[in-house]
């Protein structure tokens, strides 16, 4: 498995687990922490996907902007 | 061959968290559970003291050994630990009571209010006649009453929550490292 799909499956399973502890916190009236964990899911996605945007920049420049 | 024992090694370590954070999960909520139960075995060892206090007007210590017989798992080793004491030193009341309190601790999944009651209890131990020791008894089981009721709203709103939790836990960190 090349490093680029594991990611799409990993952000794939994070979205998964917070669907479902989403509803589950907050049916135990914890509205806070079911935002919370939303929210640190959504955090924990973007640090993934961060280092690919950046490597997509960095091809880029080094695709058009060389000469 | 390298390769192939490395990913094996990592299927264990993620085998290893998963088992960690579902097992603390599970912990957790087993305290959730425990509590109204083992609120109800105190109340009812309660009863069986109040019993020896009015109707066989055993002497303190034996009592407390009488109820520390016949009492489950946390709290035999409140009543018999402070009836040891009663017996062997000459130790207060309160004092054996609290020692009892403290050698239960570890075991049982009583929380601060559940044992402040108990306290309160303690310092009326042995220190008035019967009916007046009969009502105070009373007055502690009334109170004992409201708090398993609320540990048992606890317990329905928690229990679960804990479970999931700790196996979603285990599932986005092994997600997460892997």
């Amino acid at each position: 498995m090349t490093p680029e799909i594991r990611a799409v499956f990993q952000i794939a399973g994070i979205g998964f687990l917070l669907a479902i502890l989403h509803p589950i916190l907050k049916q135990s009236g914890k509205e806070e922490f079911a935002q919370w964990a939303t929210f640190v899911g959504f955090v924990a996605v973007f640090v993934i996907v961060i280092g690919y945007v950046d490597n997509l920049y960095g091809e880029i420049q080094r695709v058009f902007l060389t000469q | 061959m390298v390769k192939e024992a490395c990913d094996v090694l990592k299927l264990l370590g993620a085998g290893l968290v998963f088992v960690s954070f579902t097992g603390l999960g599970f912990r957790i909520a087993r305290d959730f559970r425990e509590r109204p139960r083992q609120l109800r075995a105190l109340m009812q060892s309660l009863r069986l003291l109040q019993a020896e206090i009015e109707y066989s007007v055993t002497p303190l210590p034996l009592a407390l050994e009488q109820v520390a017989r016949r009492s489950q798992a946390p709290m035999v080793d409140v009543f018999q630990t402070a009836s040891d004491l009663l017996k062997t030193s000459d130790s207060s009341v309160l004092a054996a009571f609290e020692e009892g309190l403290a050698a239960s601790k570890a075991k049982s999944a009583f929380r601060a209010e559940d044992y402040e009651a108990l306290e309160e209890f303690g310092k009326t131990l042995g220190m008035s006649d019967r009916v007046n020791q009969s009502r105070q008894l009373q007055v502690t089981l009334t109170r004992l009453d409201g708090l398993e009721r609320e540990a048992r709203e606890i317990q329905k709103r928690n229990e679960r929550l804990w479970q999931y939790l700790g196996v979603l836990t285990g599932l986005l960190v092994v997600i997460l490292l892997y």
